[in-house]
Formats: structure tokens, C-alpha cells, sequence
């Protein structure tokens, strides 16, 4: 955070964006780092961009508006909706054969009934991954 | 191997940097974080903590 001051000064940031900063409508002289937000999107490069001592972060969320946002994003809302679909079928199938290997122990150990009912849970799994699967491909084709 | 969402300095809906994190790098004083489309966010600062079970990640924010 900045003091008040009551006397002007100009300073220049070795930054390839412009924003507006305003420390309550007062300007100040003296060297100083600062912290600020801006939601624009932009290319850049890290290894430039981050050579100035101000702390900030670069946001590129996305708001699903495309009509109003000129961040000029390579893909759709329906297309990251697909992306993340496409991930989740390939995440279950992982975390359905980590179950299934944890059966395989429990049968080892001894348990078998135990081992049973977690390769129903893994059946289970894959059937609710296979629905999302279909869903996956049906959306693929239109 | 679950995707994350990564915050700054607090695990708030308001400090929310990016959703759907897959990759996390520590470069140069920066966190820069990529998500499911390959949208990167840099944020200065050091990883805090992360909390792989509930899919969540702070950011402590560097501010001089």
C-alpha cells in the first residue's frame, strides 16, 4: 500500500501494457513497486514481461461472453465444455483402474467378498464413464 | 492427476486466478499456471501450498 502524498512525479514502468493506477487521485514522487490487476488479454512473453519490480497477475479467464470479449481465444465455450468432457472420460477411466487394482489387494489379502463388491463399484464406474463417453461422441459429431 | 483451481494468497471465489490448472511452473519469481485450453497466467509470487485430495492451490502474491 502507498502513503498519501501531495506532490507529482513521473515514473516509468518497464512493462508492454498500458493501465490506469490511481493511488486515491494523488500523485507522489519516489521509487516505489506496486501491485495491480488487470483482466486484459494479451500475448506476451513471460521472460520480457516480468523484468520490472511490480507484482501483479495476468488474468485470461474466461467469462463465456465471446460476443462481447476481445481476448481473441483460439476456441468456443462448446469447445472447452468438449475439452473438459474429453478429460473427465479419460480421468475416470484412471481413478476405475486405480479401484480396480485396489481390489486386486483386498482379494490378496484375504478379502474376497470385499474384492467383489469394489469390482461392482469399478463396473459401476465404467458404465457411468461409458455414458459420458457417448455423450463425448455424439457432441463430436455435430 | 485431478486438474486444480488456483487461488492468490487465499482459498476465495474472489481470488480465483484459473480453474482446470493441469500444469503449474515456478519460473523467475513467477508462478505461471496452464490450464485444460493451454491459457497461462503468471502471477508473481511463491507456491504457498497445494492440496492435491481437494484440487486446490494458493498462490502467495509477492508484494514489495
Amino acid at each position: 500500500m502507498h502513503d498519501h502524498h501531495d506532490h507529482e512525479h513521473t515514473h516509468t514502468h518497464e512493462h508492454t501494457h498500458s493501465h490506469e493506477h490511481t493511488h486515491d487521485g494523488v500523485a507522489h514522487t519516489h521509487e516505489h513497486t506496486h501491485a495491480h490487476e488487470h483482466g486484459h488479454t494479451h500475448p506476451h512473453e513471460h521472460d520480457s514481461l516480468h523484468a520490472h519490480g511490480d507484482a501483479h497477475t495476468h488474468s485470461h479467464e474466461c467469462s463465456g461472453a465471446c460476443s462481447s470479449c476481445g481476448g481473441g481465444c483460439a476456441h468456443t465455450p462448446m469447445e472447452e465444455l468438449m475439452a473438459l468432457m474429453k478429460y473427465m472420460a479419460g480421468h475416470n477411466a484412471a481413478h476405475a483402474k486405480e479401484l480396480a487394482d485396489l481390489a486386486a489387494q483386498l482379494d490378496k489379502a484375504g478379502n474376497h467378498a470385499a474384492y467383489e463388491q469394489v469390482m461392482a463399484a469399478v463396473s459401476d464406474f465404467e458404465k457411468g464413464n461409458m455414458r459420458l463417453s457417448l455423450v463425448l461422441a455424439s457432441l463430436n459429431e455435430k | 492427476m485431478c486438474l486444480s483451481t488456483v487461488y492468490k494468497n487465499s482459498r476465495a471465489e474472489e481470488n480465483i486466478v484459473l480453474k482446470n490448472v493441469m500444469h503449474i511452473e515456478c519460473k523467475d519469481g513467477c508462478v505461471i499456471c496452464t490450464d485444460l485450453m493451454d491459457r497461462s497466467v503468471a502471477v508473481e509470487g511463491v507456491l504457498e501450498s497445494a492440496n492435491l485430495v481437494d484440487g486446490y492451490v494458493v498462490i502467495k502474491e509477492t508484494v514489495a
